[in-house]
């Protein structure tokens, strides 16, 4: 499969990433220096087994399309993870886990990771990741894949709600456009086929 | 760090007339959008009025509906109200408290009711298909019913395949022209004062339509509005309003989540902050739904619990509304109902799909979920 892979061109979600930040809304952190992977108390990004993307963004979105609906109960997602916890990041991490994304659950930790690599913004992008918080980057709390952008429409499937259920109870869900203005992207890498 | 509450009124209290409900912001020191949301946000949510010592008011009026504060409401119900703020270019919220309304029927004598053993009903669906449509209250569209082994356990279950194509909107039996419609009632007994379960399970194939609002920039096909699918609803006579609970695949706005079915609030119930019940399509794969329901018209009496298994367990299991709350206070009549049944459908407008495809099976009416629960997963879960 390396072979195939060398053939293939790296690309980031979003070409030119951090330039959209002049529009950036009130989540986007203003003049402060990227923070630093792990701070404020989250434990330290797991390796990702791939440290170079290794699939396209069409087997990505072909991978989250067709979890849709799916719950946190047996998924392959699921690792450890115990039913109580949040997994919105976990199932974002896993859909990039050839992707050169830290597989982790904390999604502030997630964003930097991207952040830390300049490879966040406001603009969504076909395979970005969405970031939901209650307005500074320290408030993240949420994560979700963006599946494909058009005219007017941001379409993302996203693990772990609706959030009033229980997180047993939680399940893989489609949006048309975000369900909240307080976001922010974070740009993985992919392979072009 | 800020925190916000409602301190009035108190959670699970009776309110009536126009009521101030008022919320405290403890905390912080730039407040800005103080919003209190009762009900379904939409229609719900209003800019509160500062009064000092953090507190902030709206006065509702109780006795009309949200959507226009003009027109009266029809039952009384419960409103689930909670509020948010930006403090300090934070967003807070507060947790939920639910108070019910008391407007109406307060000096009504209604039955204090329960399992009545005519209620137990089945769809019979392992012998004939004349003896499937005999089984039923009344059938619209059985011609396109094909009773068939189920696709997942086999020959261990039958099960009702249906396909209705657009043409059927022509068809003699069909009620309305503007609709297309399948749909298999059960015996139309249900009054007030019953509590019954109705179980039922439905799988949508890998080609069920996703639906769209008007003007959703996801729909591929351009402006035009899908509108919904129903599966299921308990309705009865007079048909002057709509049903008081539907499941249906139903987007009334671009932001509402795709491909799934959903249980609404409606007038009888206006208070909800969200769906009652959803469930994602999960597209070649059986959900089971049981629903619990004692029947009023009085928000005092009626209420509903909801018990689904998609795949997690072997039974259905319970899911939980706002607050972790399982038995919900519901109205599922009005003062002029008559007997209500259970109906499960395929009913869409017409002129929007070319045919609409679904498995159903299990419709039945017992005393206990056990009894009621299709047990599709019966050789085992798979989440």
């Amino acid at each position: 499969m390396s072979g195939g892979i060398r053939r293939r061109t790296v690309i980031v979600a979003a070409l030119g990433t951090v330039a959209a930040g002049a529009t950036a809304v009130a989540l986007l952190p203003r003049d402060a220096a990227p923070a630093v992977p792990g701070a404020g108390g989250a434990s330290s990004p797991t390796p990702t087994s791939a440290p170079i993307p290794t699939r396209t963004l069409d087997e990505v979105r072909t991978e989250a399309l067709g979890s849709a609906g799916m719950r946190l109960a047996a998924s392959p997602w699921s690792a450890d993870a115990a039913a109580t916890t949040t997994w919105s990041t976990l199932y974002v991490s896993w859909l990039l886990r050839e992707n050169a994304v830290p597989q982790t659950r904390d999604a502030r930790e997630l964003y930097e990771h991207f952040s830390a690599l300049g490879q966040v913004g406001t603009e969504p992008r076909d395979g970005a990741v969405i970031f939901y918080s209650d307005g500074p980057v320290e408030s993240i709390f949420h994560a979700g894949y963006v599946e494909r952008t058009s005219a007017g429409a941001i379409a993302t499937v996203e693990g772990d709600v609706p959030d009033f259920l229980p997180h047993d109870q939680t399940f893989v869900r489609r949006y048309g456009q975000p369900w909240d203005a307080n976001i922010v992207y974070g740009y993985p890498e992919y392979v072009v086929a | 760090m800020a925190t916000i509450a409602i301190i009035s009124p108190a959670t699970e209290s009776r309110v009536s007339g126009t009521v101030n409900v008022v919320a405290k912001i403890t905390g912080g020191t730039k407040v800005s959008k103080v919003t209190i949301i009762v009900g379904v946000p939409e229609f719900g949510t209003r800019e509160a009025k500062g009064v000092g010592g953090g507190k902030y008011y709206i006065a509702w009026n109780t006795t009309r509906k949200l959507v226009d504060n003009v027109t009266p409401t029809p039952s009384d119900g419960v409103f689930w109200i909670r509020a948010r703020a930006v403090v300090d270019g934070v967003t807070i919220t507060s947790p939920f408290i639910g108070v019910a309304t008391a407007n109406r029927f307060q000096k009504d004598s209604l039955p204090t009711g329960g399992w009545r053993s005519e209620l137990a009903w089945a769809a019979k669906y392992d012998g004939t298909l004349e003896q499937w449509k005999a089984g039923h209250g009344a059938v619209v569209g059985a011609k396109y019913v094909q009773l068939v082994n189920d696709p997942i356990l086999g020959s261990a279950r039958k099960v009702a395949k249906i396909s209705v194509p657009e043409s059927a909107r022509y068809d003699a039996e069909q009620p309305t022209k503007t609709t297309v419609r399948f749909q298999s009632s059960s015996r139309r007994n249900i009054v007030e004062g019953d509590e019954f379960c109705v179980g039922f399970a439905f799988m949508p194939p890998a080609d069920f339509p996703t639906v769209y609002p008007k003007n959703d920039p996801a729909n591929p096909k351009g402006p035009d509005a899908t509108g919904y699918i129903a599966l299921f609803q308990f309705y009865g006579p007079p048909y002057v309003q709509g049903s008081p609970l539907v499941l249906h695949a139903d987007r009334r706005l671009a932001s509402d989540p795709l491909d799934e079915f959903v249980i609404r609030g409606n007038e009888l119930n206006a208070g909800d902050p969200w769906p009652y019940l959803s469930l994602p399509y999960r597209r070649g794969r059986w959900t089971d739904v049981v629903l619990r329901i004692h029947v009023s018209r009085s928000i005092s009496k009626g209420w509903i619990e909801t018990y689904v298994n998609q795949g997690a367990a072997t039974t259905v299991q319970p899911v939980p509304f706002v607050n972790g709350a399982h038995r919900v206070p519901r109205v599922l009549a009005r003062p002029d109902s008559e007997a209500f049944r259970t109906d499960m459908q395929i009913y869409r407008v017409a002129n929007r799909f070319p045919v609409v495809s679904m498995y159903q099976t299990g419709h039945r009416i017992a005393r206990t979920v056990a009894e009621a629960d299709p047990r599709s997963y019966r050789n085992g879960a798979k989440p």
